[in-house]
């Protein structure tokens, strides 16, 4: 398969003004596969957001290297930097302030299409009534301002603007989650479906592991900034091995409380150890002194934890 | 059992451009001592006005067209801010969805537990032991440093829970949670709500307990109500009306939820959305226009209330002879 974006040991941290650094993302390794869907989850904190605008270069990584079909997109300019932008758009969680409510919806679809300077005024109208026509809009809303529109048809809408010049990754940073179960049922449906039509790559960031166990075809668990376990959909709800999406997933589908518990209390520590140790109950002292990393423990399945990677190697 | 609150045959209507829109719909609803309860439903659909009603928090623009809502045998409706001033906290309290912006970020978080009890009379070094004594409920184990902290310095989960202090430091007889754990992620949602449900139970207080996720309050509360439009359609036995609901928006409800289970096939939507106050029509069952099952009688005429066993659902497709009484 064809690798649309990868992540070679990235890393990233903010700088407050005093000088304090906050490490955000520590070496990531991942890769995203044309056509499929990869979801990102973890508790909020975790770093999920900030993968994703490093993926869409509206921030810049500090190690390491970001490639999008071959390309270092830090090293991007001019010319070759548009078309990437041109490339991966971003639908972002929140409906009702990530539109202009000063503009009509024709002509927040419409913008894309001018900034990269796509057809003339009457093709690009053209081009807007038939993406409202692909996600489901009324062409009577075509001159109605947002603020007149319900949440789902405003989530139609930043889908409607990030599809409009035909990107090949799509970045769904919680897109669903601000919404109704019945209304987003319907997104859901609609993302699938343009997925299937329109050929394209979804990055998918939740923490609801119920749409991702829906519409994920590979997800990544996060956890303070770091890669814990990356798996196969069904492998990843069957077969989890890292403890925390063990906690996770036993949290998320109620079938194991006991599991469940005990995660609250977590002191901000930083510096060295896996970041789980503090709350794994099968911690040993290397587990606090060294980080583990991320390891292929079969096919697809990889895991960055130190008990899995003996245990396995007992077996063998 | 005794019943803490009742809510009987209750209508408010909002002021919109002019025009009274009637949100909550003759609604009934009550809650025994010591349970939980769920009232369950889309953004839009009363839950929440329902929630203000209680605690006398209604807008301005509102008006009471019908009913009564009994808190400890007393009708709300008609108490003065006096009333209420002795009530809230004491008898009612509230636990809002946003932990971000329901706290006072200039005040410590230790100061604002206290504050509760003491706008009561409270003397400040009783109501410090007794905030401290509710934080090592809720799951604190470093109090001394949190009580000294700001609203900022938390996560979602902690803020949460400092509002759960907040809300039980007069030991209320009824707990309202507007959808507590919206805002908060999976692992830490459940946190939350087994804090609430342990230190409510404890404490002897029932809860209500307000969500749009029927999944997810069914790991906690006893009976659910469902709401749709400002009525309520369906109500009974969380257990009875997850594996078998009876209201087509139930139904619709429950199988419109993503699970891992249906990789790979349609989601089965509810079509269009909840109308808004402006547009909603007076006739026939509120869900008709939505309901894949309508039959030309739901446009037109208001399906009866109607009852089987502990379960209450008000539908045309329920029929007598399946065990459906009118009540």
């Amino acid at each position: 398969m064809d690798t649309m974006l990868a992540f070679n040991d990235v890393s990233f941290s903010y700088k407050n003004n005093r000088g304090r650094v906050k490490k955000v993302l520590q070496n990531i390794n991942l890769t995203i596969n044309k056509g499929e869907t990869f979801a990102l989850i973890g508790e909020s904190g975790s770093g999920k957001s900030t993968l994703a605008e490093l993926s869409s270069r509206l921030l810049l990584c500090d190690s390491g290297t970001i490639t999008f079909e071959n390309q270092n997109i830090q090293k991007l300019k001019g010319a070759s930097l548009k078309a990437f932008y041109k490339n991966v758009q971003i639908v972002f969680q929140d409906p009702y302030s990530s539109l202009d409510e000063k503009k009509t919806i024709c002509s927040l679809i419409e913008e894309p299409l001018i900034i990269h300077h796509v057809g003339n005024k009457k093709e690009r109208l053209e081009m807007v009534k038939a993406m409202m026509d692909e996600v489901g809009l009324s062409q009577m809303y075509l001159h109605v301002l947002p603020t007149k529109l319900s949440g789902g048809l405003r989530q139609r809408v930043a889908i409607a603007i990030a599809l409009i010049i035909k990107p090949s990754l799509v970045i769904l940073d919680e897109s669903v989650s601000a919404l109704d179960v019945s209304i987003q049922a319907q997104v859901l449906n609609l993302l699938v479906s343009l997925q299937k039509k329109l050929n394209l790559t979804y990055l998918f960031i939740t923490h609801d592991l119920q749409v991702v166990g829906y519409i994920a075809d590979r997800i990544a668990v996060m956890y303070r900034g770091r890669i814990v376990e990356i798996a196969p959909t069904r492998e990843l709800f069957d077969n989890p091995l890292h403890y925390y999406t063990r906690n996770l997933i036993a949290a998320g589908t109620n079938n194991d409380q006991k599991e469940a518990q005990n995660t609250f209390f977590i002191e901000d520590k930083e510096g060295e150890g896996c970041a789980f140790s503090t709350l794994c109950q099968r911690a040993t002292e290397r587990c606090k002194s060294e980080v583990p990393e991320l390891v292929e423990i079969q096919q697809d399945h990889f895991v960055s934890c130190f008990t899995m990677l003996e245990s396995k190697k007992l077996h063998q | 059992m005794k019943k803490v609150l009742e809510i009987k045959n209750y209508s408010l209507a909002l002021n919109v451009n002019g025009l009274l829109k009637q949100a909550v719909n003759n609604i009934d609803l009550y809650v025994e001592e010591g349970e939980a309860v769920a009232l369950v439903g889309e953004s839009g659909c009363g839950k929440s006005l329902t929630a203000l009603s209680i605690a006398g928090l209604t807008p301005k623009k509102s008006q009471v067209l019908s009913g009564e809502i009994l808190l400890n045998q007393e009708n709300v409706l008609s108490y003065h801010d006096q009333d209420w001033r002795r009530v809230r906290g004491n008898e009612v309290s509230m636990i809002f969805q946003e932990p971000m912006t329901a706290l006072d970020p200039l005040y410590k978080v230790g100061l604002q537990i206290e504050e509760a009890s003491t706008i009561h009379g409270l003397s400040r070094k009783k109501a410090r032991v007794r905030a401290q004594q509710l934080m090592e409920k809720v799951g604190f184990n470093d109090i001394d440093k949190v009580y000294k902290m700001y609203p900022h310095q938390l996560s979602g989960g902690m803020r949460q829970r400092i509002l759960i202090c907040i809300a039980l430091m007069e030991s209320p007889t009824m707990l309202i949670a507007d959808e507590p754990t919206t805002a908060l992620d999976a692992m830490v949602q459940r946190q939350v709500l087994y804090t609430m449900k342990d230190v409510s139970s404890s404490m002897n207080t029932s809860l209500l307990f307000i969500s749009h996720d029927l999944d997810l309050v069914s790991q906690v509360c006893r009976r659910v109500y469902v709401m749709y439009q400002g009525k309520i359609v369906e109500s009974g036995l969380c257990h009875d009306i997850l594996v078998e609901p009876s209201h087509p928006y139930t139904r619709d409800l429950l199988s419109s939820m993503p699970s891992i289970h249906k990789r790979g096939k349609e989601l089965p939507a509810i079509k269009g959305s909840v109308p808004s106050l402006e547009s909603r029509k007076n006739k026939g069952c509120p869900f008709a226009p939505r309901c894949k099952q309508a039959m030309p009688i739901c446009l037109e005429i208001n399906p009866p209330n109607t009852q089987k066993g502990t379960r209450k659902a008000s539908c045309h497709l329920l029929k007598e002879e399946n065990g459906w009484i009118p009540c």
